[in-house]
């Protein structure tokens, strides 16, 4: 009888801070991999690890609240983040009207064209595009229609009241920007558009442009970004990627042509292939191996590297 | 009527005889030549590779030997990638290229195979296999002088499997020269067990043998045709 009397304070001790946290979410991925980049030292690196919390709750009138958070975890150096730069923080609702976030935040502008194609694991083939500036943009506000058969449209303002941006190194004031992007999916084709537009001291867009198309295991698509903040006057940077699931195993591969710089020096090309292999639900491990050509590599757009990592997530 | 079932008995069975006899020579035409050969192979072996074998299997510790056994294993995998391709086996393909790729990496050169736990199974495939899959008849049965069993279809596919073998851009010559001896060595032990199982005339057994496993392999183990009135 004493047993059973502690048994149940045991678990309605246990089962109240449940229920209150039953909204939610903690999550993450750790990722380390190890990476032989031409002209560096083998490294065992983090390769963007990222631990977050995303919760919901009812709101009075039907919609849903969201809150999320998410930040670095680096396996380097075993701590959260790195200095002043975390991943997201925004809160937002969502409903039948579309949703509306605020906050530190993935914009469209990324998540339904360049996103595309950023379909490796290994970080270090992220690099044609500019997060800072074209990714996750804090002091957003976006909203996001619903899925009207298939369209999607997305409006949304970058208002900062200090000045400077994450990256690109312009650290004049008033750096706003306003966002248009729209996407369209039908058949496993999709189709998205976006133009960020920077205002102030830095006056110039980040247009892109993305194209997918998936059809069973495989999947294919090509991006296109031209991107006045960070690349002034040089070409567009085109980007094709392609992947194709077999069971667990999954090849990748893709192709970046940089184009020209802003002086008319070709950027050169770069060439990927990765394969990875699913361990479980949550784990795979991946091999990656970057080609540039001469002149990418002249240009400091790409070097070759092959990367062998594990990636664990909860 | 006891005479007419004995005669009948006699005819049946001087048929059938007849029949083995046919199925011999279909498959191996040059017998004569195949023996002979057979012979010269089995010297060798006798004098040089078997010693050889059990002398590697009796000195190296189990784990180098699988080691061993793992990194030429790595090494054919290659070779299985591209004819799985060649097959149109995408799966297969992809699950080859990405063995070659883990066990070459985080399985230290191939020495070990993560590839296998990791829940990518091994497919050997060789250019003999890819000519089968494409309809291209074996031909006679053929022993090649130290290669051993063969055909004339599989003889051929050997040409295009040494352009891919990763030992033949082993440079300097010296060191490709020992892992070819070493790889022989180590395929000559794995056969040691296998070897028990040879009773009767070996080399009818060794040619039965090869012809059932190389057509066991060209169908990825189904059975093309099963006739259940021989049973």
């Amino acid at each position: 009888m004493k047993k059973s009397i502690i048994a149940l304070a045991v678990a309605g001790a246990l089962t109240a801070p449940m229920v209150a946290q039953a909204d939610a979410t903690l999550y993450g991925s750790l990722r380390v991999q190890i990476a032989d980049a031409d002209g560096s030292d083998l490294d065992i690196q983090d390769n963007t690890s990222r631990i977050g919390i995303k919760a919901t709750s009812e709101l009075f009138s039907g919609a849903t609240a969201i809150a999320h958070f998410e930040t670095y975890a680096n396996t380097e150096s075993g701590s959260f983040g790195t200095p002043n730069k975390g991943r997201l923080a925004y809160v937002g609702a969502t409903g039948d009207f579309g949703t509306v976030l605020v906050g530190r935040q993935w914009l469209p502008a990324y998540l339904w064209t360049v996103g595309k194609t950023d379909i490796m694991a290994a970080a270090n083939t992220e690099t044609t595009h500019s997060y800072g500036t074209g990714g996750r943009q804090g002091n957003a506000a976006a909203y996001i229609s619903p899925d009207l058969s298939g369209l999607q449209l997305a409006v949304a303002a970058v208002a900062r009241k200090a000045p400077g941006v994450d990256a690109g190194g312009d650290t004049g004031a008033d750096v706003d920007a306003t966002h248009l992007a729209a996407t369209y999916s039908v058949a496993g084709f999709g189709v998205a558009l976006s133009t960020l537009q920077y205002k102030g001291t830095v006056d110039e867009n980040i247009n892109s442009l993305g194209l997918s198309y998936s059809a069973g295991d495989a999947y294919v698509a090509l991006s296109v970004e031209d991107d006045e903040v960070n690349r002034n006057g040089a070409d567009n940077v085109i980007i094709l990627a392609g992947s194709y699931a077999l069971g667990n195993t999954k090849l990748l591969a893709s192709i970046t042509d940089f184009g020209d710089d802003a002086s008319n020096v070709d950027g050169g090309k770069r060439y990927i292939a990765e394969v990875q292999q699913k361990l479980g639900k949550q784990a795979f491990v991946f091999a990656n191996y970057i080609e540039a050509n001469g002149k990418a590599e002249d240009a400091t757009n790409a070097v070759d590297t092959f990367a062998v990592g594990y990636n664990v997530s909860f | 009527m006891m005479l007419i079932k004995n005669s009948l008995l006699s005819i049946l069975f001087m048929f059938s005889v007849s029949a083995v006899a046919d199925d011999r020579l279909d498959v191996d035409p040059w017998e004569g030549f195949n023996r002979a050969m057979f012979s010269f192979n089995d010297t060798v072996d006798r004098y040089a590779l078997k010693p050889a074998a059990q002398g590697y299997k009796a000195v190296t510790p189990d784990i180098i030997e699988t080691g061993v056994s793992n990194f030429f294993g790595n090494l054919s995998d290659v070779g299985s990638t591209l004819n799985s391709a060649l097959q149109l086996k995408g799966e297969d393909a992809g699950q080859s290229l990405a063995r070659v790729v883990f066990n070459t990496t985080i399985g230290l050169g191939g020495i070990i195979d993560v590839a296998t736990p990791m829940g990518l199974p091994e497919h050997n495939e060789d250019f003999g296999q890819t000519l089968g899959y494409w309809g291209v008849e074996t031909g006679p049965y053929l022993v090649l002088p130290l290669l051993g069993p063969s055909n004339i279809r599989d003889g051929l596919g050997l040409i295009p499997d040494s352009m891919v073998d990763p030992v033949g851009e082993v440079d300097p010559i010296r060191t490709r020269n020992q892992l070819y001896g070493l790889r022989i060595i180590d395929t000559r032990a794995n056969l040691l067990a296998a070897e028990e199982l040879l009773t009767g005339d070996r080399y009818t057994a060794m040619r039965d043998a090869y012809l059932q496993r190389r057509e066991f392999l060209v169908n990825d183990g189904k059975v093309a045709s099963f006739d259940q009135d021989q049973f």
